[in-house]
C-alpha cells in the first residue's frame, strides 16, 4: 500500500517529539486511516464458543487472529500463533456496534443556532476523542460512532464515522444532513431545544432549558416547510461544496424526517435528485405507503434510539424496514441518550416482531454501510480493523454482559485473560 | 389419580368434590404444560402442569393430568405472571401527575377503566398481569395506591376482579420537583422531617384511638357496674330520691340529681383522615413506599423512620442507596429499582443513576423489586429485569424482582407473584427463560382467562 511508508512517517514524528500517548492513537488525519493499525505487529488471538461473522454464519469454537489492528484469519482450526498467548473466550465474539447518528464527544458542537445552513461544518472538526461519552460507548459494545449535527439546522453540516476508543476518523466527511423536520424551523420556538452536556440544573428545573436569546432573536429563517425546500432546491440548482458533492452522488445524505408528511417529502426530494443516503426518523415506517415510498427511493433508514415504553408502531417499523430489504441501522441521539440504550433499542424492536439476525445486522454491518464504512468495519473477516466484542452470550439478549472490547485490535474494555 | 387433587377436591372447593376423576370432564377447566414450570423463582419443577378452574389455581406438579374437556396450553417454561411495582397505569396523567394528593387520596377514585387500553392491553401482552398503581406518583404523598390487575376487560366486569388490593401501599416521595421546581438542600431536609412527623401523627393516632378504645370499655364497665347496684337498691334509692325531691320542693329550693362520676363518656378522638391513613402506615398494616434518590435524604429518612418499629418502609428509586445496605437488611427494608439506561442529561437527583444498583443491592442482601415507573414502560418490565441480570443481578433474584417479591410487599403473597394451589391463575408461557430478551410470549393467562395468545 501506498499510504503506508507515509504512515509511518505521520506516526514518528509526533512519536519523537512528544512520546509515545500524544499524538498516533488520537491522530485525526482521515488520509491515514489504517495508520495506528497497520504498524503495531501486535497479536491477539482468542478461543470462543461461538464466533459470529456478522453476515448470519456462526463458527463455533472458532478462532480469531488478530495482527496489526486486523483481522487475519478467523474459523475453527485456525492454527494457533504459538507466539502469543491464547484468550479463551466462554462466550460469544461479534464485530462491534456499529452506531449511526450519535453527538458522543460533540455535545455543544452538534448545531449552531445562528444559521439555517452549515453544509460545510465538519463535526470532525469539532469532536473532543478524549470525552468520556466514548468510554461509556466502548463499554457498551460500541466500536464505531458517526457523530451527526442534529436536526436543528436545514443543512447542518457533514457526519463523521469515528472510532470510540483512540478517536480515530475513518470517514472525515460521511454524509451531508439535511433535515426535513420542523426541528430546523422556527428556531424562535423553544420547543426543539435539546439538552447538551450539563444540562442537568435546567433539566431539573422542571422542563427545557430557557431559550430567552433565541426567543430575543426572533424566529430564524427558513420558517416553514416549504421555505426549507425552496432553500435546498436553490442550493442544488447551483451546487457549489457539498451540495454539489450530493448532486454528483460522491456524498450520501441523511435526511432527517419523522413525520409521515416529513418523510414522504424527504423522499420525494431523494428521488428528485438522485440522493443517495439515508432517513433519520421515519418512525412511521410501519405504514405500507411510507414504507413502499422508502423502498422505491433507495434510501437506507436511521431508526431510533427507542426507550422504554416507545409506542409500539415506532418498534413495529424495524420489522417493516428490515424485511422489506430496506438498508437500516439504529442512532444514538444526543445526550438524553445512553450508548446501553442501543441495545436496549434492538431488544424493543425484537420483542415488536423483528427478526434477531437482521436487528443484528442493522446495528452491525448495515450500519456500516449506512456510513459508507463497510468494507473497514461490521463483519469479522480477513482483512477488516479488528473492532471487535466479547459478550458473555447473545448480544441481542440484554442478560448478556460486554466481557471485553476490542478497537484496532486493542483492548480498550473490560479484561481478557 | 393424584392424591392431593383428591385431598384438595374433599376439602370443598367449587367443584364436584370426589367426582372429579381423570375421565371426568371439565371443559371449562385450562391445563397448561411445561418443560420447565417456575413454581417460584428458586422452586421449579421440569415437565409439569397448571391446572386451572375458576380464575384459580386447582393443581400444580409433574404428575397432574388433564381431565377430559380442558383447554391444554403447551409451551416451554411457565412462569407466574409478573408484576410491575411502580406503574400509573389506569390514570390519566393529570391524576399520576397530582401533586395535591395527600395521604388519605385513594387512588381507587382516579382509577380509569377507559384510560390507557393501549399501554394495559400491551402489558398483558408482555406478560405483566398485574401492576401497583399510584396517583400522584411523584408528589410529596401520593396516597393511597392500588394493586390492579393490567387486563382492562376484568375491570369492567367488576370492580372486584379487577382490583387486586384498594389499599396496597402509601405513596411518598422526597427531593423530587415540587410544581416545576427543585426543593434547595434545606426543604429537602424538612421534608423528611414532615415525613416522620406525618408518620408521629399516625402513631399517635392509633394509640389515641386505642386508649378511647380502653377507656371506653372502662367505662362501660364502670356504668354496668354502677347500674347493677342502682338495681339493686332501686326502692331505696326511689324512695331517697322522692324524699330529697320532697324537702327540695318544700323548701323551695331546686332539685339536682346525684352526680356519679361514671356519666363522663370518653370522647373519641377526633376523625382525621389523613392521620387514620398514617396510623395504619405507623402500625405496618400498609407499606410506605418512598421515592428517595439522593444520599442525603436517605440517611435522613432511615434515621428519621428508625424509631418507628413496625412502619413498613420500600425506598423506590433509590439511586444513592448503596450505602446504606447494611441497615437496609437490617431493618428488612426492600428497595425498588428502576434499571433503566439514562444519558448524561438527566435529572439532578439521579445523577449517580447506574445499571449495577440492583445487583449490588442484591449481593448486598436487600431485597430489591424491579419497577418501570410509567404506564407504557410496564410492557418493557421484563427487559428491565433483564437490564439488571446484565448489570450483575443473580437471575432469580431479577425474576423475584417482578414476581413474588413486589407481591410479598404489597400482601399479596400466595395470591398472585408464585404457581401455587390457589393462587390467582396468572401465568406466562414463553419459548424460553422468563427474562431472556429474545423469548417470545406464547400466552398469557389471567386469571384463568387466555387473554394472549401469539400468531406465530
Amino acid at each position: 500500500m501506498k499510504n503506508a511508508s507515509a504512515a509511518v512517517l505521520i506516526l514518528l514524528m509526533p512519536l519523537a517529539d512528544a512520546g509515545p500517548s500524544a499524538g498516533c492513537a488520537r491522530s485525526a488525519d482521515a488520509n491515514a486511516p489504517t495508520q495506528q493499525g497497520e504498524n503495531r505487529a501486535e497479536l491477539v488471538q482468542i478461543r470462543a464458543k461461538s464466533i459470529w461473522v456478522g453476515d448470519g454464519a456462526k463458527i463455533e469454537d472458532g478462532v480469531l487472529l488478530v495482527e496489526g489492528g486486523r483481522i487475519r484469519k478467523v474459523g475453527r482450526g485456525v492454527e494457533l500463533d504459538s507466539r502469543v498467548p491464547l484468550v479463551e473466550h466462554y462466550g460469544v465474539i461479534t464485530a462491534g456496534i456499529v452506531v449511526c447518528n450519535a453527538q458522543a464527544g460533540a455535545a455543544g458542537e452538534a448545531f449552531d443556532e445562528t444559521r439555517a445552513l452549515l453544509p460545510e461544518a465538519r463535526i470532525a472538526d469539532a469532536f473532543s476523542p478524549e470525552h468520556s461519552d466514548f468510554d461509556r460507548a466502548v463499554a457498551a459494545g460500541i466500536t464505531t460512532l458517526v457523530l451527526a449535527p442534529t436536526a436543528e439546522n436545514v443543512a447542518a453540516g457533514l457526519s463523521a464515522a469515528v472510532k470510540t476508543a483512540g478517536g480515530r476518523v475513518l470517514q472525515r466527511e460521511a454524509h451531508l444532513l439535511l433535515s426535513f423536520s420542523n426541528a430546523a424551523l422556527d428556531k424562535g420556538d423553544a420547543g426543539f431545544s435539546f439538552f447538551f452536556g450539563a444540562a442537568d440544573e435546567e433539566l431539573a428545573q422542571g422542563g427545557r432549558p430557557e431559550d430567552t436569546e433565541s426567543s430575543r432573536r426572533g424566529a430564524r429563517a427558513p420558517t416553514s416547510y416549504s421555505g426549507a425546500l425552496a432553500e435546498l432546491e436553490q442550493r442544488l440548482a447551483r451546487p457549489e461544496g457539498a451540495f454539489s458533492r450530493i448532486a454528483r452522488g460522491d456524498l450520501p445524505v441523511i435526511l432527517e424526517a419523522w413525520e409521515r408528511h416529513e418523510v414522504m417529502r424527504a423522499v420525494r426530494f431523494a428521488t428528485k435528485h438522485k440522493l443517495k443516503g439515508a432517513l433519520r426518523g421515519a418512525s412511521l415506517a410501519s405504514d405500507p405507503t411510507v414504507l413502499a415510498a422508502i423502498q422505491a427511493s433507495g434510501l437506507g433508514v436511521i431508526v431510533g434510539p427507542f426507550e422504554l415504553g416507545q409506542p409500539t408502531a415506532a418498534l413495529e417499523s424495524v420489522r417493516a424496514l428490515t424485511a422489506g430489504g430496506v438498508p437500516t441501522a439504529f442512532a444514538l441521539g444526543g445526550s438524553e441518550a445512553s450508548p446501553e440504550q442501543i441495545r436496549l433499542s434492538a431488544a424493543l424492536a425484537v420483542q415488536a416482531g423483528a427478526d434477531a439476525a437482521a436487528v443484528w445486522r442493522a446495528l452491525t454491518i448495515d450500519a456500516a454501510r449506512v456510513a459508507g464504512i463497510e468494507d473497514r468495519v461490521g463483519l469479522l473477516e480477513r482483512g477488516r480493523d479488528a473492532d471487535f466484542v466479547l459478550w458473555s452470550g447473545d448480544p441481542l439478549d440484554l442478560r448478556s454482559r460486554v466481557v471485553a472490547v476490542y478497537v484496532d485490535g486493542n483492548l480498550a474494555h473490560g479484561d481478557a485473560r | 389419580m393424584h392424591l392431593s387433587w383428591i385431598l384438595l377436591s374433599l376439602l370443598g372447593s367449587s367443584t364436584s368434590a370426589l367426582a372429579l376423576q381423570d375421565s371426568d370432564p371439565a371443559p371449562d377447566a385450562l391445563f397448561v404444560r411445561g418443560e420447565r414450570v417456575i413454581l417460584s423463582p428458586d422452586r421449579e419443577i421440569a415437565g409439569g402442569a397448571v391446572l386451572i378452574q375458576d380464575g384459580k389455581i386447582m393443581d400444580v406438579g409433574a404428575d397432574v393430568t388433564a381431565p377430559l374437556g380442558a383447554r391444554v396450553l403447551e409451551g416451554k417454561v411457565v412462569v407466574a405472571g409478573f408484576i410491575d411495582g411502580w406503574t400509573t397505569l389506569g390514570l390519566s396523567s393529570e391524576t399520576a401527575a397530582d401533586q395535591q394528593t395527600s395521604p388519605a387520596s385513594r387512588t381507587t377514585d382516579g382509577l380509569d377503566p377507559w384510560i390507557a387500553l393501549a399501554e394495559r392491553r400491551e402489558a398483558l401482552a408482555a406478560g405483566v398481569t398485574a401492576v401497583r398503581s399510584q396517583a400522584g406518583l411523584r408528589a410529596y404523598f401520593g396516597g393511597l395506591g392500588v394493586v390492579l390487575r393490567a387486563d382492562p376487560a376484568l375491570f369492567w366486569e367488576s370492580e372486584a376482579s379487577g382490583l387486586l388490593s384498594p389499599d396496597a401501599c402509601v405513596g411518598a416521595s422526597l427531593g423530587l420537583p415540587r410544581f416545576g421546581n427543585l426543593p434547595d438542600v434545606f426543604e429537602r431536609v424538612a421534608e423528611v422531617e414532615r415525613l416522620a412527623a406525618r408518620i408521629d401523627a399516625g402513631r399517635r393516632y392509633h394509640e389515641a384511638e386505642i386508649e378511647y378504645r380502653y377507656a371506653l370499655a372502662e367505662w362501660e364497665e364502670a356504668i354496668a357496674e354502677k347500674l347493677n347496684g342502682l338495681e339493686k337498691d332501686a326502692k331505696k334509692a326511689r324512695k331517697d330520691r322522692e324524699k330529697k325531691l320532697k324537702e327540695a320542693e318544700e323548701k323551695g329550693k331546686e332539685f339536682k340529681d346525684e352526680k356519679y362520676k361514671e356519666d363522663k363518656k370518653p370522647k373519641a378522638p377526633r376523625y382525621e383522615e389523613d392521620d387514620a391513613v398514617m396510623a395504619r402506615v405507623a402500625e405496618g398494616e400498609i407499606a410506605l413506599v418512598v421515592e428517595v434518590h439522593r444520599a442525603e435524604e436517605i440517611r435522613n429518612l432511615l434515621a428519621a423512620t428508625s424509631g418507628f418499629d413496625r412502619l413498613r418502609l420500600v425506598l423506590s428509586g433509590a439511586t444513592e442507596a448503596l450505602p446504606f445496605a447494611e441497615e437496609l437488611v437490617t431493618r428488612g427494608i426492600p428497595v425498588m429499582v428502576w434499571p433503566a439506561p439514562l444519558g448524561p442529561a438527566r435529572p439532578s437527583e439521579m445523577k449517580r443513576h447506574d445499571l449495577a444498583l440492583a445487583g449490588e443491592l442484591d449481593r448486598a442482601g436487600v431485597q430489591v423489586l424491579i419497577g418501570s415507573g410509567g404506564a407504557a414502560q410496564a410492557r418493557d418490565l421484563r427487559l428491565l429485569a433483564a437490564i439488571a441480570v446484565g448489570h450483575g443481578m443473580d437471575p432469580k433474584k431479577a425474576l423475584e424482582a417482578i414476581t413474588s417479591a413486589p407481591a410479598s410487599v404489597f400482601d399479596l403473597e400466595g395470591r398472585i407473584g408464585t404457581i401455587e394451589r390457589g393462587a390467582e391463575a396468572d401465568l406466562v408461557i414463553l419459548d424460553g427463560d422468563p427474562l431472556d430478551s429474545l423469548a417470545r410470549i406464547r400466552f398469557v393467562v389471567s386469571a384463568g382467562e387466555v387473554v394472549v395468545e401469539s400468531k406465530e
